[in-house]
């Protein structure tokens, strides 16, 4: 941690002491009600924790989502994603900078630039072909690239960034 | 020829760096595309380290561990959840193996795909257990251990599978890299080939261009060292006439500096006003069609402009050249002031000379002819005298002022001769004649001269006679008359010789004359000088023997004339020799001759009348007849002619048709209307105009024919010898007319001094003089354009006696005037005057040489 970020965090503090009744989109996420599936940890502008913003399901789909139609080299033909996009996350926590490491259930773990995400980038999908997906399924969240759209989403760094079992995201400098 | 040379290097070193570029172009492209393959390559290398595939096939077997594990933990009262997890993990992964795109070639394999068929069956096995109640599945954990223990080999038959092909295709991609870093690197020492050979070429191309770029240093100064030393001045002019050259001697000429002449128009700083619009005007159309009259065409002479606005000749050579920005015009020119000048004092000097010259001769020429006239007039009246009653003393007297008279006049001639050769007025005729004949009639001619000195005259052939040939018969007779002349002077009581002979040996046939004498000869020493104007050989000689010295000086002029030369050699005391080389033109022998000079003898012997006013021509009528062997009468006029025909009969009558009083056809008329002996005699007409409507009067009146005069002896000897009363067609005879032109017919000339000897024939000349100056006096008395009666008639009678001698030019000119005079037509008559006397004093001259004194 920079001592910019500690000066930030503790700004951060400072100005949710002082207004501590009034909640906003900023800085307050609504709590999760059901089975967390998404943690994202780091420098959160808005959290709904101690520096941890905590998605359940509904919270996630209750977000602007969006989807499209992609082949991937993990599945056989035409497969129709929806979920919210990464660009919509981290806009939604108010993060602007920094690397992205997210995290699978079995642990496996690879970094994501934020410059990925972007407006017709990556979506974290929960939804393939109109079906949740269960963990047998690679769900129940998905990083998933629209490979077709993009050739150079077609390529073996992005295939490795396509992350699925998603359980945990951390936001480092 | 230097201009396609270049044009083909040019080509050749065009075509080269094209096809240099075009090598370099496709070795950049092919390296290019190379190189973006291998930048994709080791792209695709780079993400392989954290490949995909290879994590996933190795995370299966730790996934299927992690999974038995989490059983074996279940089964020591571990949590079911964690089991049920990791089998979850363990059923993605192997799902994601079977039906991702990504392991497709895998599957084709039958290592790895038939492990991965028993996995698919474990898992369609298990799940019912996974998805089951806790209590089954605590139940079945050992059961579970056993079937996953069972298919554990699988498993990892699976991963090595999967792991071994996987490094097959790394294998594969490794050697399609390398076979695209080899082929990259071939290129690119291609490239670098073809990079070193441009080096080489543009090398080489550097050091021509250095080795062309010193020449024209070299030439340049070369041509700037011509420019600076050139006496001429050099101007050269681009397309527009502006001054781009402007050389030392321009400026020297001109008076312009060379800074200010640079880039001057040049028309208006060099070129006088007068010139400059045909100047512009040729520029343009040299600019426009190419033409040029001025360029190229060598030295010509202008006018220029100096500085000061002085104008001064220049002469000029101007020609074109290719500049980079067009054509240049390159000039040449001379200041050629001193020249001119230099030239015109020349002219001027020789004008004046030849003024000079001629002025001389005009004077010697006029003096001549001033000097000719009066001495006419006084020889004329010396044989009018002679004819009057003389005693014998006064004869004498008379004798000896003729000769000194002849003499004096035969000198004038020679100076005047000598004048013309001078004034160029002397002019070569060509035609046919016969040598022999011309020779034949020199020796007739001289024949009593050489008689009087007691000489023997002859002509011989060494070989044959050339027969007819062509030349100056007039000329060639002046010559050897000359010759003759002199040869008989020199010799006394000896012999003259001509001998001719034709010398064919040489490259064209010549004739060469040699007059032989035995005289009194010449000394070596004066042989050269002898040919000179005015040289006689000693004033001894001079007076003994007389002479302007003339003489020779003529003949060699006119043999040079003709093309000839001329000599003498000589011994003294033992004679000379005189010789002519003459080129000689033969004439094919195609025509008739000319009628034997040798009258036949008449077949029979007649008495002939010849009425006849004229003198002269009764004389000659007269010489000819009793040559022939006839008897002759003579009447002076018509009544006489009539009284004799009627006292005596004659054989034939020979009548005059112009004839004072009575004139010959009223004669005849009497003569046949009377009773006279001669009533029946034939009359043959004497005429000078036979007109066809004349010659109808004629035989009207009662003539039996006509003769034309001139008389030519054989025309006359032919019509007398036909039966009587036969008219004879002058057609039918055959007539040597004189050659057209000719001054005198020296053919008649000939005839008449063989008939009537040579003092004949001078005192008739003399005769004839009085009757031209007569005549012509009276011409100049007339009013002008119509001559009187009295003229006419003189006019008349001088004609028939200029035919009878033979002054064929004279006489046609008179016929001519006649005939005009008859038909009314008018002319000058002092005009006439001054042409008759000019042709009778040269027609007399011509004579006189023919027969001298």
């Amino acid at each position: 941690m920079t001592i910019r970020h500690i000066a930030r965090l503790a700004g951060a503090a400072t100005f949710a002491a002082v207004l501590p009744a009034h909640a906003s989109p900023a800085d307050g996420l609504p709590d999760p009600s059901g089975e967390i599936v998404l943690t994202v940890t780091g420098d959160l502008a808005a959290t709904n924790g101690d520096d941890v913003a905590q998605f359940d399901l509904e919270m996630l789909r209750s977000m602007d989502s969006r989807s499209f139609v992609t082949e991937t080299i993990w599945t056989d033909g035409a497969q129709t994603f929806e979920g919210v996009g990464l660009d919509t996350l981290l806009e939604t926590l108010g993060v602007e900078e920094g690397t992205l490491t997210a995290t699978a259930i079995n642990d496996y773990a690879v970094v994501i630039p934020i410059g990925d995400a972007v407006a017709d980038g990556p979506i974290i999908a929960y939804s393939r072909n109109g079906d949740l997906m269960s963990v047998r399924d690679k769900g129940p969240l998905w990083i998933v690239y629209p490979y077709d759209a993009n050739p150079e989403y077609r390529s073996e760094r992005v295939y490795a960034r396509s992350i699925w079992q998603l359980d945990r995201i951390t936001v480092t400098d | 020829m230097a201009d396609a040379q270049s044009r083909t290097v040019r080509t050749r070193y065009w075509l080269r760096s094209t096809a240099l570029g075009a090598a370099i172009g496709v070795c950049i492209l092919a390296i290019g595309t190379l190189g973006h393959e291998v930048y994709e390559q080791l792209e695709n290398l780079e993400t392989a380290n954290s490949d995909n595939v290879n994590w996933t096939l190795s995370q299966l077997e730790v996934e299927f561990l992690q999974f038995e594990l989490a059983a074996h933990e279940a089964g020591r009262g571990g949590s079911l959840d964690d089991l049920r997890r990791k089998f979850d993990i363990f059923y993605s992964r192997l799902v994601t193996i079977d039906q991702g795109s990504a392991y497709r070639e895998l599957t084709l394999h039958e290592d790895f795909s038939v492990p991965l068929l028993r996995l698919r069956d474990f898992l369609d096995r298990t799940v019912p257990l996974i998805d089951g109640p806790p209590e089954e599945l605590q139940a079945a954990l050992p059961r579970l251990r056993a079937t996953a223990d069972a298919v554990h080999d699988d498993v990892r038959k699976l991963a090595l599978s999967g792991l071994e092909q996987f490094v097959a295709r790394s294998d594969a991609t490794r050697e399609s890299i390398a076979s695209t870093l080899l082929d990259l690197a071939l290129l690119t020492t291609a490239l670098v080939l073809v990079l070193i050979l441009l080096l080489i070429l543009l090398l080489r191309m550097i050091r021509i261009s250095d080795r062309q770029a010193q020449t024209q240093r070299i030439t340049a100064s070369r041509l700037q060292t011509i420019l600076a030393t050139s006496l001429d001045a050099v101007v050269v002019v681009d397309s527009n006439g502006i001054v781009r050259e402007f050389n030392g001697a321009a400026e020297r000429v001109f008076g312009y500096t060379r800074d200010e002449a640079m880039g001057q128009a040049m028309s208006e700083l060099l070129m006088p006003e007068t010139y400059r619009r045909a100047h512009e005007a040729g520029m343009k159309r040299h600019r426009q069609t190419g033409a040029r009259r001025l360029i190229g065409s060598g030295r010509v002479e202008l006018e220029a402009l100096r500085k000061s606005g002085e104008i001064f000749p220049v002469e000029l050579s101007v020609d074109v050249a290719d500049d980079r920005d067009g054509e240049i015009y390159v000039a040449y020119m001379r200041d050629i002031t001193d020249r001119r000048r230099a030239q015109e004092e020349l002219v001027d000097a020789r004008d004046r000379a030849l003024a000079g010259e001629k002025a001389r001769a005009d004077f010697l020429a006029v003096m001549s002819h001033e000097m000719r006239t009066p001495l006419n007039g006084l020889l004329g009246t010396l044989n009018l005298l002679r004819d009057t009653v003389l005693t014998q003393a006064q004869r004498a007297y008379v004798d000896i002022m003729d000769n000194s008279g002849r003499l004096l006049l035969h000198h004038v001639n020679d100076v005047l001769d000598i004048s013309k050769f001078e004034a160029g007025k002397v002019e070569l005729t060509s035609s046919a004649f016969d040598l022999d004949r011309l020779l034949r009639e020199i020796v007739a001619i001289q024949q009593s001269v050489a008689a009087t000195q007691g000489n023997m005259l002859g002509h011989r052939w060494i070989g044959d006679p050339p027969g007819t040939v062509v030349g100056d018969p007039v000329r060639l007779r002046q010559v050897l008359l000359n010759l003759v002349g002199n040869a008989l002077k020199f010799t006394h009581g000896g012999e003259v010789t001509i001998e001719v002979e034709v010398d064919t040996a040489g490259e064209r046939p010549c004739a060469e004359f040699r007059v032989i004498d035995t005289g009194i000869g010449i000394p070596e020493r004066d042989l050269d000088r002898i040919f000179k104007d005015f040289e006689t050989v000693d004033s001894t000689y001079g007076r003994q023997f007389g002479g302007t010295g003339l003489g020779l000086g003529i003949a060699r002029r006119l043999t040079l004339a003709m093309g000839g030369e001329i000599g003498a050699e000589s011994i003294e005391n033992a004679g000379s020799v005189f010789w002519v080389r003459l080129p000689l033109e033969r004439r094919a022998q195609n025509g008739p001759d000319g009628p034997e000079s040798t009258p036949r003898r008449p077949d029979r012997v007649l008495d002939v009348l010849i009425v006849e006013d004229n003198r002269v021509n009764r004389v000659v009528l007269r010489a000819m007849l009793e040559r022939d062997g006839h008897r002759v009468t003579e009447a002076e006029s018509g009544e006489q002619g009539v009284a004799l025909a009627a006292r005596t009969r004659f054989d034939a009558i020979l009548m005059d048709i112009s004839m004072p009083v009575m004139d010959g056809v009223a004669a005849t008329r009497a003569i046949r209307d009377g009773t006279g002996a001669s009533r029946r005699t034939p009359i043959l007409a004497v005429t000078a105009h036979a007109l066809p409507a004349d010659i109808e009067t004629f035989r009207a009146a009662g003539m039996s024919g006509h003769i034309t005069k001139p008389i030519d002896h054989a025309v006359l000897a032919d019509l007398l010898q036909r039966p009587a009363g036969v008219a004879a067609d002058p057609a039918d005879v055959p007539r040597t007319a004189p050659p057209v032109g000719q001054l005198v017919d020296f053919a008649k000339v000939a005839e008449l001094t063989e008939s009537l000897g040579a003092e004949q024939v001078h005192s008739l000349l003399g005769r004839f003089g009085t009757e031209a100056e007569a005549a012509i006096a009276a011409l100049r008395a007339c009013d002008d354009e119509m001559p009187d009666d009295t003229a006419l008639a003189l006019l008349h009678r001088l004609a028939g006696s200029a035919g009878t001698l033979g002054f064929a030019g004279l006489h046609a000119q008179l016929s001519q005037f006649q005939t005009d005079a008859r038909e009314g037509q008018r002319r000058s008559l002092a005009g006439t005057a001054d042409v008759l006397e000019r042709l009778w004093s040269e027609s007399r001259k011509e004579l006189e040489d023919l027969v001298p004194c």
